[in-house]
């Protein structure tokens, strides 16, 4: 079972959207829509469905099962797990839902050309899907910081799975925009190398710094994993050891990458 | 002594004549020899119809106003428009709330199914 109340608050966004739905499609007689043009019937079908498609992915979600801890190996345990937080796309969804009501009266309600509720829907549909996608990718994502690997997890229909071993990590970034701020959001992509072609971005968790100094203190020198990896790449302890090997951790400098490393 | 003429035998009645009293005698040069009261009454409708040029007008194909119950009612003739309320569009209420929910649907679906 997932995080949260998935099923519960997509019902909350999803009922009056279905509910006007079903008013359109069967009681239109009750609504102080113009005469002309008559609003089709077929309207009412479209909206309600798209209120039971949310309640019905919420009930999914809410029943799916959420991404497991990961399985360790021997000597590894885990150090940190987040999940990415939820309050921040219920508030998206929910700024949003005037404006789509705005945007429902203009094009029911009034006779104004179709210009204007045409932006409005675009405009409100956006922040509501977009709300509605990050609230159930949030609640089915769960990153993991072991001794030896950051992973990142998510369960949909299928399974994501993305670590990067703290050996090949070269980099740890923090970054938290304006609306992250308000709700005491930060991102920390975690790369292994230039290329950025193996990162984990953990998204939207709380407290981003100590969890980046959680990944930093288990990728520095003379951490566990590298007791237990046995790796030849990393320094030995005690320092004195290749500046071209050493993990560049303060996410602005990467210029310390291995000849060998891709 | 009372009349009534036709108003269509007023010539060159500038104002719509009221009615009014006066005096009616028999005169021998500058002497009245007799006298009497008279009142004087006007039509109170017009008889016969000023011809008129009926005006023709011919509709507009933009408005500015606001529409009214009036210009609402005739819908055959003022259909809604994408960027004026009247002109007809390809696209109306159905249309647009079905490329609306399908797009959102489609796009929360994809999202959630590629896992980013």
């Amino acid at each position: 079972m997932a995080r949260g109340q998935p099923a519960a608050w997509s019902t909350v966004f999803g009922l009056p959207i279905f509910l006007f739905g079903v008013v359109l499609f069967r009681f239109q007689s009750l609504l102080p829509l113009p005469p002309e043009p008559a609003t089709p019937p077929v309207v009412g079908a479209v909206l309600s469905g798209f209120g039971l498609f949310i309640i019905a992915v919420g009930v999914y979600v809410h029943f799916v099962v959420a991404p497991a801890a990961p399985r360790t190996r021997e000597g590894e345990h885990i150090v940190d797990q987040r999940s990415p937080a939820e309050r921040n796309a219920r508030v998206q969804m929910a700024l949003a839902l005037p404006v789509l009501a705005a945007g429902g009266y203009v094009l029911y309600f009034t006779e104004q050309p179709l210009v204007y509720p045409t932006v409005t829907f675009l405009v409100g549909l956006y922040l509501f899907s977009t709300g509605l996608r990050r609230y159930w990718r949030n609640l089915l994502t769960t990153y993991f910081v072991t001794t030896r690997r950051v992973l990142e997890e998510y369960r949909f229909i299928s399974l994501r799975r993305n670590e990067v071993p703290h050996s090949k990590v070269r980099a740890v970034e923090e970054r938290r925009s304006a609306w992250d701020s308000l709700f005491g959001l930060g991102n920390v992509t975690v790369r292994s190398g230039s290329s950025g072609q193996l990162t984990v971005a953990i998204e939207e968790v709380y407290e981003p710094e100590a969890f980046a100094e959680t990944i930093r203190d288990q990728v520095g020198p003379d951490r566990p994993h590298e007791a237990v990896d046995g790796d030849d790449t990393a320094p030995p302890p005690g320092g004195e050891a290749d500046t071209n090997e050493t993990p560049s951790l303060d996410g602005t400098d990467e210029t310390g990458l291995p000849a060998n490393d891709g | 002594m009372r009349f009534r003429p036709s108003y269509a035998d007023v010539d060159r009645a500038a104002i719509p004549v009221s009615s009014r009293q006066t005096t009616h005698g028999v005169w021998a040069g500058n002497t009245s020899l007799r006298e009497r009261p008279v009142t004087v009454d006007t039509p109170t409708s017009t008889e016969t119809q000023t011809p008129t040029s009926t005006p023709t007008f011919d509709p507009l194909q933009t408005k500015t106003t606001t529409p009214t119950p009036q210009n609402t009612s005739a819908g055959s003739t003022c259909q809604r428009g994408f960027f004026t309320e009247c002109g007809g569009s390809p696209l109306d209420q159905a249309t647009l709330t079905l490329l609306g929910a399908l797009a959102s649907v489609l796009g929360i679906v994809f999202e959630l199914v590629r896992g980013n």
